[in-house]
């Protein structure tokens, strides 16, 4: 059985990588004793899959990962036995059915929704940071460089964003062919302010593209089950 | 935020599955590992003592381990304390301040982290606010280098006497705590070292002349082991980091001691006697283990788990066990001849086979008594070939005593012999290429061992070694490597080194050294300095050879073996005279009453 798992991370969780990310759930489905299944071969492992790496530093509200679960296995019960292995600061909030689902998650990924709080010194920067925000969402073409020196237009890749105080809540392209990481928005912002803030950044919601519709990816599975 | 600006942030946020919160306990202990995160989480002992002290309702013990450099400029500018991972308190905060001390090129991180952690470095400027901090490890054999940043040391095995103290502790707490007193009460635990307490004469040579120990500590301290290794509280319930360490999976400890008495291995001489923990004791841990952390890989760890009298039937019963949870298991500590097993875990064929021969001759091997031939070695690598096998690693030690360049060609040797081995398979049977690595280390004499009076080889000796060497294994297949020959120099001089090591340590430390074992810090520029402006020649350490006459300078910390079997053993090295394994005969080591093994009478 395809199972879709959504999940939050907060607190000192946020500082796990990706790929140590993969194996906490790993470990934690193992302690759990739900029934999963393996791949072949000498060092078998977990048929599990994370829709989008989360960077190390931000925490979330909505991530997703795939996981093929035993057929015996009560869907409806996932969540809590999962809850019950993990860690404090990471929540599975969501399990779902992912049988009449085609492609991979990772396939999938159209964009993702961040909240960007500033740690912002004096009040009158929240209107430094909302003007800067305006300029490059009205720019139409805004050119930064990425981590790797790679120019990139992210006024292109920016679909959303609305400044409410000092945060900012966006929605960023978050798909195989473009994608864009919440940083380079918070560089190209306080480049503009020329302010130096520190920031958390929170993952709200991953939106998959399937079937020609944009929708989080916990609406693929039809009824929300936990 | 800090974490925001370091590397791997989550070696220091805590928070893993399995960490323990205690709140009012009497005692709070700060556990200090003085190296990451990632290999101080590797640490058994460590795990050890985190669990079995917890244990006690009235102590409640936190990990620390040593940043990052990183983070220690982090921390130094921010002019944050070094925290424990649990409660984020600071160390100067603690009641106790434990470090283990696994390595001698640890110890520039010892002074790191007290520093780091708002604590007077040396014991003698701690007033009675400050916490006890307590040394324990490998490296107790001989603390005499590091006397003077520590109050107090446990010699031998942890878990049991560190729990006295904290229990003695509670007692001075509570009628209010005087460093002094405390520290003269706890010299009367067993296996608990004062240096305060005793004072140091020598000799115009240099050499020591005598140790004199204070009004009620004794003349002597001995090494503690735990007599009933079977039934003591091993872990359970480890904590599970969230980032990748160095052996980051289930560890189960199956053994104590060592029967091989191989000569230069310090290990194997001062963990005597060898006790062994009973088949269903270790398979019931495994169950709790894996349990409670998820874990996918079982590794079964002693100085030689070949030796273990059920290793077979434990093998066997684990595997059966965790076939279906998918859970593996590994042996990490094979000697040749028990290679048979191996075979059957698969391992082989996976990971590539490790062998240890250490010298390139049956001669040498001989006087280290590390008692396997070129047979079984060869043999050994022959049928893991036909297992399929293809990687092979070899450790060798260069500057052993009595080497001669005919024991390094031996080393060429052994390694095209073993490639021989390979290419008599045939070709179309074969599993690709092979790639041989061989390794050499150089010799540091250990206390505690028969070669405690040994003479290092000097720095230009060890490097004319290494590139003979290096030069006569250029073979295609043949990877060499080789370890940095002034390190070894300095952990030879801090191995036997005493108390006026100390301030070259420090000085070092102040001038910049800190993660010695990490190669692209380690300078030595910074200890040759402070040996030069301390007036501390490391030579004296390193590369003297003893009188058997000679106070050594950790004479008064008594490992349990008897000094006159390690003079027969030495005597016995330099004739090329071998001691069988103590299952076979019992050599009379000093522990024969309290061994669990029956090798006939004492010779």
């Amino acid at each position: 059985m395809r199972v879709l798992i959504r999940y939050a991370r907060s607190g000192p969780a946020r500082y796990i990588s990706h790929l140590d990310m993969q194996r906490v759930f790993a470990r934690a489905i193992r302690r759990s004793g739900i029934t999963v299944e393996y791949s072949q071969g000498f060092n078998p492992h977990i048929l599990m899959s994370f829709a989008s790496p989360l960077s190390v530093g931000y925490a979330t509200e909505a991530d997703y990962l795939e996981l093929m679960v035993g057929a015996g296995e009560d869907l409806g019960s996932i969540g809590a036995r999962l809850n019950d292995a993990m860690t404090g600061d990471i929540e599975v909030t969501f399990a779902g059915s992912l049988e009449n689902i085609k492609g991979k998650l990772m396939a999938l990924n159209h964009s993702a929704a961040y909240r960007i709080a500033f740690a912002l010194e004096n009040a009158h920067d929240c209107d430094k940071i909302e003007k800067a925000v305006h300029e490059i969402m009205d720019s139409g073409e805004y050119i930064v460089k990425d981590r790797k020196g790679r120019e990139k237009d992210i006024a292109a890749l920016i679909l959303q964003a609305a400044v409410q105080g000092d945060t900012v809540n966006t929605v960023l392209k978050n798909s195989s062919v473009a994608a864009m990481n919440p940083r380079l928005f918070v560089d190209a912002v306080l480049d503009g302010t020329g302010l130096t803030a520190a920031c958390a950044i929170t993952r709200t919601e991953c939106y998959a593209c399937y079937d020609g519709k944009t929708v989080p990816f916990s609406d693929l599975c039809g009824k929300p089950d936990a | 935020m800090l974490l925001d600006r370091v590397e791997k942030p989550a070696r220091y946020t805590g928070g893993e599955l399995n960490s323990i919160y205690k709140q009012d306990a009497e005692i709070n202990f700060a556990l200090c590992f003085p190296d990451v995160y990632e290999v101080g989480m590797s640490h058994l002992g460590i795990n050890i003592l985190y669990e079995v002290l917890n244990a006690l309702d009235f102590v409640y013990v936190q990990r620390a381990f040593c940043p990052w450099v990183d983070m220690m400029d982090e921390l130094r500018k921010s002019g944050e304390k070094l925290a424990t991972l649990e409660m984020q308190q600071p160390l100067d905060a603690f009641d106790l301040v434990g470090f283990n001390l696994s390595y001698e090129m640890c110890y520039s991180n010892v002074l790191a982290m007290l520093d780091l952690g708002g604590i007077p470095l040396l014991a003698d400027e701690r007033d009675d606010s400050c916490p006890v901090v307590v040394g324990g490890g490998a490296c107790t054999v001989n603390p005499e280098p590091m006397a003077a940043f520590f109050d107090l040391f446990v010699i031998g095995e942890g878990e049991e006497v560190t729990g006295e103290l904290c229990a003695l502790l509670r007692e001075h707490k509570r009628r209010g705590f005087v460093r002094a007193d405390f520290l003269k009460e706890a010299a009367a635990i067993e296996g608990v070292y004062v240096p305060s307490l005793y004072e140091v004469a020598y000799n115009d040579d240099g050499t020591v002349r005598q140790v004199t120990a204070a009004d009620g500590a004794p003349q002597k301290v001995k090494r503690r082991f735990v007599a009933d290794f079977d039934a003591v509280r091993t872990i359970a319930r480890p904590v599970v980091p969230y980032i990748e360490t160095v052996h980051d999976r289930c560890t189960l400890e199956i053994m104590r001691g060592c029967s091989n008495g191989c000569r230069f291995c310090q290990a194997g001489y001062v963990t005597r006697p060898v006790r062994h923990r009973q088949k269903d004791t270790v398979i019931g841990s495994a169950n709790d283990v894996i349990n409670a952390t998820g874990y996918d890989e079982i590794s079964l760890c002693s100085l030689s788990s070949g030796d273990h009298p059920q290793i077979r039937e434990l093998i066997e019963g684990l595997i059966g066990q965790f076939k279906e949870k998918r859970v593996s298991v590994s042996l990490p500590s094979m000697r040749v001849n028990s290679f048979d097993f191996a075979e059957q875990l698969n391992q082989v064929r996976r990971t590539g086979l490790t062998f240890a021969p250490e010298a390139g001759t049956q001669r040498l091997r001989d006087v280290i008594n590390k008692n396997i031939t070129d047979e079984e070695i060869l043999g050994a690598a022959a049928k893991a070939f036909e297992a399929g096998a293809n990687r092979i690693k070899l450790y060798f030690m260069t500057g052993l005593p009595t080497e001669t360049d005919a024991d390094l060609d031996g080393i060429a040797d052994l390694v095209r012999r073993i490639q021989g081995q390979y290419f008599k398979i045939p070709k179309q049977e074969r599993n690709g290429s092979l790639t041989i690595t061989a390794s050499a280390s150089c010799f540091v004499p250990k206390p505690g061992t028969p070669f405690q009076w040994d003479a290092q080889d000097t720095v230009q000796r060890m490097k004319e070694k290494q590139y003979y060497l290096k030069d006569r294994l250029k073979i295609r297949g043949v990877r060499f490597n080789y370890h940095d020959a002034q390190l070894s120099f300095l952990e030879a001089a801090f191995a036997r080194g005493d108390r006026r090591i100390a301030p070259v340590i420090l000085q070092a430390y102040k001038s910049g050294a800190v993660m010695d074992a990490w190669q692209e810090h380690f300078a030595y520029v910074r200890y040759e300095q402070a040996f030069e402006e301390q007036g501390v020649d490391p030579c004296f350490y390193a590369l003297r050879e003893r009188e058997y006459e000679e106070v050594l300078p950790w004479a008064h910390i008594d490992s349990l073996v008897s000094y006159d079997y390690l003079v027969r053993e030495r005597e016995k090295a330099y004739g090329g005279e071998v001691t069988p394994d103590c299952r076979k005969t019992c050599a009379g080591c000093g522990l024969q009453v309290r061994c669990t093994l029956h090798g006939g009478a004492p010779a």
